[in-house]
C-alpha cells in the first residue's frame, strides 16, 4: 500500500513537471465533421471496411482462457466481427495504475484514440484540448437506450464532462448497485442473543454493544467486536448517512440559502460520532482500527470476531467465505436503516460510472464511440428497454455461456463494459423458482449461483450475493453529491489535505483523544484550510 | 581468567545479536512460505506464523497455470542475461584504463570525477521518462537494459580491484612485448575473477530486483519483468470496485500471491552459494588497498 501511494506520488510529479519539459505540440489539426446516421439502423452498423481503434485497456483479469490474451480473445473478436471495430491495446495496465499511465500519456502528447478516465484525467485532457467535442455526435448518433442510460437522472453522470456547456466525452454508465452499501450482520450471532434484525441506527449500536459485551460465540472470553471499522473509516459514510449526513470524501452540500459545505462537516455528525466513540470506549470497536488498513483489519472478520460490517453486496465472496469456513459463521444482509428522527434512508453515492470515454481529437471517426455505446446499450446493459434480438447481445450471451470464458469473466475480457441499475434478487430468485438453467445478462454469475460443485462456503457467498445481498439494495433511492462538476482551483489544491484532516479528527473523536465538542474546532479548521473557499467557488462555477 | 570471562561473554552477546539479526531477515520468509502453503481461510484470518496450516499445494497448482506470471519471468530472465553480460563487458573495459595512472592515461581523472558526479546527481526521472520515450525503447527489453548500462558503482569497485593487482605483473608482460589489449585478456581479467564474480552478483540481483523501471517504461503489462508484475498484483487490490473484487475473492489472493513471492526468491537464493566464496575476496581486497 505504502509503495502504491509512492508510485502515485511519484508518477504525479512527473507527470505534472512533464509539460515543463518542454513537449505538448498537438497537431492543430481542428474538428473533424462527422455526419450523421443515415438511418436509425446505422447507429448499430457494423463498419465495413473495420476501423482501427487504439485503446487503454484496464486489465482486471490476469488468467485468460488458454490461448487468450488482453489483445487476442474471444470478446475482443466479437467486438470486431459485430461492430467492425478493431480495438487495439495501446495500453495496458492494472486499474489501480491507470489514472498515471495515462496522465503520462497525456503529457507525452502520446494518447489513445478513445479510453474509458476517470473525471480528473478527463479535467486535464479537456485543459489540454486533446478530445473531440462530443455534444453534436452524440445528439445525433446515440440511440434511444443509450440517451436513456448514459443520460439517467437529467444527464447526471454527465457533469464532469462538461465543459462551456459541451459534452467532451460520454458517461459510461455502472450500476449504482456497485457502491450502495448494505449492512452485513452475523446472523448465528443475532440467533445466540436472541436479538431481531435492527430497524434504526440506534438499533445497529445497541447490537453492537451487545456483541461486544454478551459473548455471542458462547466462548467465555470477550473476543468480540460489534462494529468493523479501519484506519481508512470505510464503512462510516454509511453510518452517517442514517442522520443524514453525507461524510464522503469531495461530497458538497447545498444548504438552504443557496451555499455549499461539505457534508462531513454537518453538525449532526456529532450523534454517531458519540456512540461510535462510546462503543470504542467499551471495546466494541478494534482498539487498533486506526493503524489497520482493510487488508489487515478483515482478518478479524475472517477469524470470526466481528459482528457487523457495513459494506457493498459482493462483500460475502471476500473475507466473509473464510469466517464461514474458519468458525461457521452466517450472515445476513439488511438495508441500513434511518436514525430514529430521520427521514428513510437515502446513501450518498458516488456518480455510477466506470469512466468516460472519450474520443482523441483527431480521429476519424469519432462517431464510432457512440457507436461502441450504443451496440452495449441494448440488451446487454439495458435490457428492460430491448428485445434482447440485437446482434451483439446474442454474441456476448453464446460466448459467456463458454464455461472458459464464464470463469475469466465474461465483461473483463471486453475493452469495456456498461451497465444499467438492475437489481438482480429479483430476476434471480424468480428464475431459480422456475428451475430456469439460464439468466439472460448476468448468466456467468448465474450458473455460479446455482451450481452444486463449488465449495461449500463459495456456493453459499454467491447466494448471499445475489439473493440477499443485492435485496435490500433501493437503487432508485441514492444521493449524489451536490456538486459533481470538475475539480475547482482550491480542489485540486486542497483536497487531500481536507480529507486527512477529516480522518484525523474523526479518529480522534472516536477514539476519545479527543471530546465530542472537539467537532466544532474540526469545522473550524477544516473550513479555514480550504472548505470554505471551495464552497464559495462551487457558488461561483454554478452560476 | 576474567579476561577469558569477558571475551567469553562478548562472543555469547555477539552471537546472541547476530542470531537474532538473522532471525529477523529469515522469518519473513519462512513466514511467506509457510503462507503459500497454507489454506485461504487460516491464511486471511491471520492464523499462519512460521509453519503452514491446512497444508496444501493449490496455490503453486494455480500459479503453474498463470501465463501471466510465466511471462513476466521470461522477461525477466531475457533481462537478466542481456543486461548482466552488458554491464560486466561495460564495467571490465571501463575499469581496466581507468585503473592505470594519469601518466599512461591523462586525464584519467577528469574521467573518474564524470563517473562520480553522474552517480551522485543522475538526470532525473522525467528527462529519463522522455529519453526513453523518444528512443522509442518502449515495451522492448532494452528499455530495462540500456539506462542501467553502466553501473557505476561496480566499475569504481572494479578499478580499485585492478589497481591493487602488483604493476610488476604487467611490466614483466610488456616486456615480452604484450600489448594493452593482450596484457587485459591474458592477465587482468584472470587476476580480477573474484571482483567480477561480485559485480555480476550485483547486476544480477539489480536486474532480477527492479521493478519501477518495468513500470514505467511498458505501457503494456505482458511485457512487465517478473518484480512489476509482482507489484501489480500486491498493490492492485482495489476492493472498491466490484469486477475486481469478486475476481481477487475467488483467486486465494493472499496464498497465490505468497506462492509467486517464493517462486521469485528461488533464482536468488540458488544463486548466491555459488558466488558467495567470490564476493567476499572481491569486496575486502577490493577495498582495503584501494
Amino acid at each position: 500500500m505504502k509503495k502504491r501511494r509512492l508510485l502515485t506520488v511519484v508518477l504525479l510529479c512527473v507527470s505534472m513537471t512533464l509539460p515543463l519539459a518542454g513537449c505538448g505540440k498537438e497537431e492543430s489539426g481542428g474538428q473533424v465533421t462527422v455526419e450523421g446516421p443515415k438511418s436509425e439502423a446505422d447507429k448499430m452498423k457494423t463498419y465495413d471496411p473495420p476501423i482501427t481503434l487504439t485503446f487503454a485497456k484496464s486489465e482486471v483479469v490476469t488468467n485468460y482462457p488458454a490461448g487468450q490474451d488482453a489483445q487476442n480473445n474471444a470478446m475482443y473478436q466479437m467486438w470486431e466481427d459485430v461492430m467492425g471495430i478493431h480495438v487495439e491495446n495501446f495500453i495496458l495496465s492494472s486499474s489501480s495504475a491507470m489514472t498515471e499511465k495515462l496522465q503520462l500519456a497525456i503529457t507525452s502528447d502520446e494518447i489513445p484514440d478513445f479510453a474509458v478516465v476517470d473525471a480528473i484525467t478527463l479535467d486535464s485532457l479537456i485543459k489540454n484540448d486533446m478530445v473531440t467535442d462530443m455534444t453534436d455526435i452524440y445528439d445525433q448518433w446515440a440511440t434511444d437506450n443509450l440517451k436513456t442510460v448514459a443520460g439517467q437522472q437529467n444527464n447526471a453522470l454527465f457533469a464532469p464532462a462538461i465543459s462551456n456547456g459541451r459534452y467532451m466525452a460520454i458517461p459510461v454508465a455502472n450500476t449504482v448497485g456497485d457502491s450502495y452499501p448494505i449492512l452485513w450482520i452475523r446472523s448465528d450471532w443475532l440467533e445466540a442473543l436472541n436479538l431481531e434484525e435492527p430497524k434504526t441506527m440506534e438499533e445497529v449500536f445497541d447490537i453492537a454493544e451487545k456483541f461486544t459485551l454478551e459473548d455471542p460465540d458462547g466462548n467465555g472470553v470477550q473476543d468480540t467486536y460489534g462494529l468493523y471499522l479501519d484506519k481508512d473509516l470505510n464503512g462510516l459514510d454509511a453510518i452517517m448517512a442514517a442522520y443524514e449526513v453525507y461524510s464522503k470524501d469531495e461530497y458538497w452540500v447545498k444548504q438552504e440559502d443557496g451555499s455549499f459545505i461539505a457534508g462531513c462537516t454537518s453538525p449532526d455528525a456529532k450523534i454517531p460520532l458519540e456512540r461510535l466513540a462510546h462503543l470504542y470506549e467499551i471495546g466494541g470497536i478494534d482498539h487498533e482500527f486506526a493503524v489497520k488498513d482493510a487488508a489487515k483489519e478483515e482478518e478479524l472478520i475472517a477469524s470470526g470476531q466481528i459482528g457487523i460490517y457495513m459494506g457493498l453486496f459482493f462483500n460475502p465472496l471476500g473475507v466473509m467465505k473464510d469466517s464461514v469456513v474458519n468458525v461457521g459463521a452466517d450472515w445476513t444482509a439488511v438495508a441500513v436503516p434511518p436514525a430514529e428522527g430521520y427521514g428513510a434512508y437515502k446513501p450518498g453515492v458516488n456518480l455510477n460510472v466506470y469512466g468516460y470515454i472519450y474520443a482523441k481529437k483527431g480521429i476519424s471517426n469519432p462517431e464510432a464511440i457512440v457507436v461502441m455505446l450504443n451496440h452495449l446499450c441494448d440488451g446487454y446493459a439495458a435490457p428492460w428497454l430491448s428485445d434482447g434480438t440485437s446482434d451483439f447481445y446474442q454474441q456476448y450471451t453464446a460466448l459467456a455461456a463458454d464455461p472458459d470464458i464464464s470463469k475469466a469473466g465474461p465483461n473483463n475480457l471486453m475493452p469495456f463494459q456498461m451497465a444499467g441499475n438492475i437489481n438482480w434478487a429479483e430476476r434471480f430468485s424468480e428464475a431459480i423458482a422456475n428451475g430456469e438453467e439460464h439468466v439472460d445478462g448476468k448468466d456467468a454469475d448465474y450458473q455460479n449461483v446455482i451450481s452444486t460443485e463449488l465449495p461449500p462456503e463459495l456456493s453459499w457467498a454467491w447466494k448471499k450475493v445475489y439473493l440477499e445481498g443485492y435485496a435490500v439494495m433501493d437503487l432508485d433511492n441514492v444521493r449524489y453529491s451536490d456538486y459533481t462538476g470538475a475539480p475547482t482551483e482550491t480542489m485540486s489544491k486542497t483536497q487531500s489535505l481536507l480529507n486527512t484532516q477529516k480522518l484525523t479528527d474523526y479518529i480522534a473523536i472516536i477514539m476519545g483523544d479527543q471530546p465530542i465538542e472537539y467537532f466544532d474546532t474540526f469545522v473550524e479548521t477544516f473550513n479555514s484550510i480550504g472548505g470554505e473557499k471551495i464552497g464559495k467557488e462551487i457558488e461561483e462555477a454554478l452560476k | 581468567m576474567n579476561r577469558k570471562g569477558k571475551s567469553y561473554l562478548f562472543r555469547t552477546v555477539n552471537v546472541a545479536f547476530l542470531a537474532f539479526l538473522a532471525a529477523l531477515c529469515l522469518l519473513p520468509l519462512i513466514h511467506i512460505a509457510a503462507v503459500s502453503f497454507s489454506d485461504q481461510a487460516a491464511v486471511s484470518a491471520n492464523q499462519v506464523g512460521l509453519f503452514p496450516k491446512g497444508f496444501t499445494l493449490a496455490s503453486y497448482k494455480m500459479v503453474a497455470k498463470r501465463g501471466a506470471f510465466w511471462k513476466a519471468f521470461g522477461v525477466s530472465v531475457n533481462r537478466v542475461i542481456l543486461g548482466v553480460a552488458i554491464n560486466t563487458v561495460i564495467t571490465v573495459l571501463m575499469a581496466y584504463p581507468l585503473s592505470k595512472s594519469e601518466r599512461e592515461f591523462p586525464f584519467r581523472r577528469v574521467y573518474v570525477w564524470l563517473l562520480i558526479f553522474v552517480m551522485i546527481f543522475d538526470g532525473g526521472l522525467v528527462p529519463n521518462y522522455l529519453l526513453v520515450h523518444n528512443l522509442k525503447l518502449f515495451d522492448t527489453i532494452w528499455a530495462l537494459v540500456l539506462p542501467a548500462a553502466v553501473p557505476i558503482y561496480n566499475i569504481i569497485l572494479t578499478m580499485n580491484f585492478m589497481k591493487q593487482l602488483p604493476g610488476t605483473i604487467e611490466e614483466a608482460a610488456m616486456v615480452d612485448g604484450a600489448g594493452y589489449f593482450q596484457r587485459f585478456v591474458y592477465l587482468i581479467i584472470p587476476l580480477s575473477k573474484p571482483v567480477i564474480a561480485t559485480v555480476t552478483l550485483f547486476s544480477f540481483i539489480s536486474h532480477w530486483n527492479s521493478w519501477f523501471d518495468g513500470k514505467i517504461y511498458n505501457n503494456q503489462t505482458t511485457n512487465y519483468p517478473l518484480q512489476t508484475y509482482l507489484q501489480n498484483l500486491i498493490s492492485s487490490s482495489d476492493m472498491t470496485n466490484a469486477a475486481e473484487a469478486i475476481e481477487n475473492a475467488l483467486s486465494n489472493v493472499k496464498t497465490l500471491q505468497a506462492a509467486q513471492l517464493v517462486l521469485t526468491l528461488l533464482p536468488i537464493l540458488l544463486i548466491y552459494p555459488f558466488l558467495q566464496k567470490y564476493f567476499v575476496k572481491g569486496i575486502t581486497v577490493g577495498a582495503v588497498k584501494g
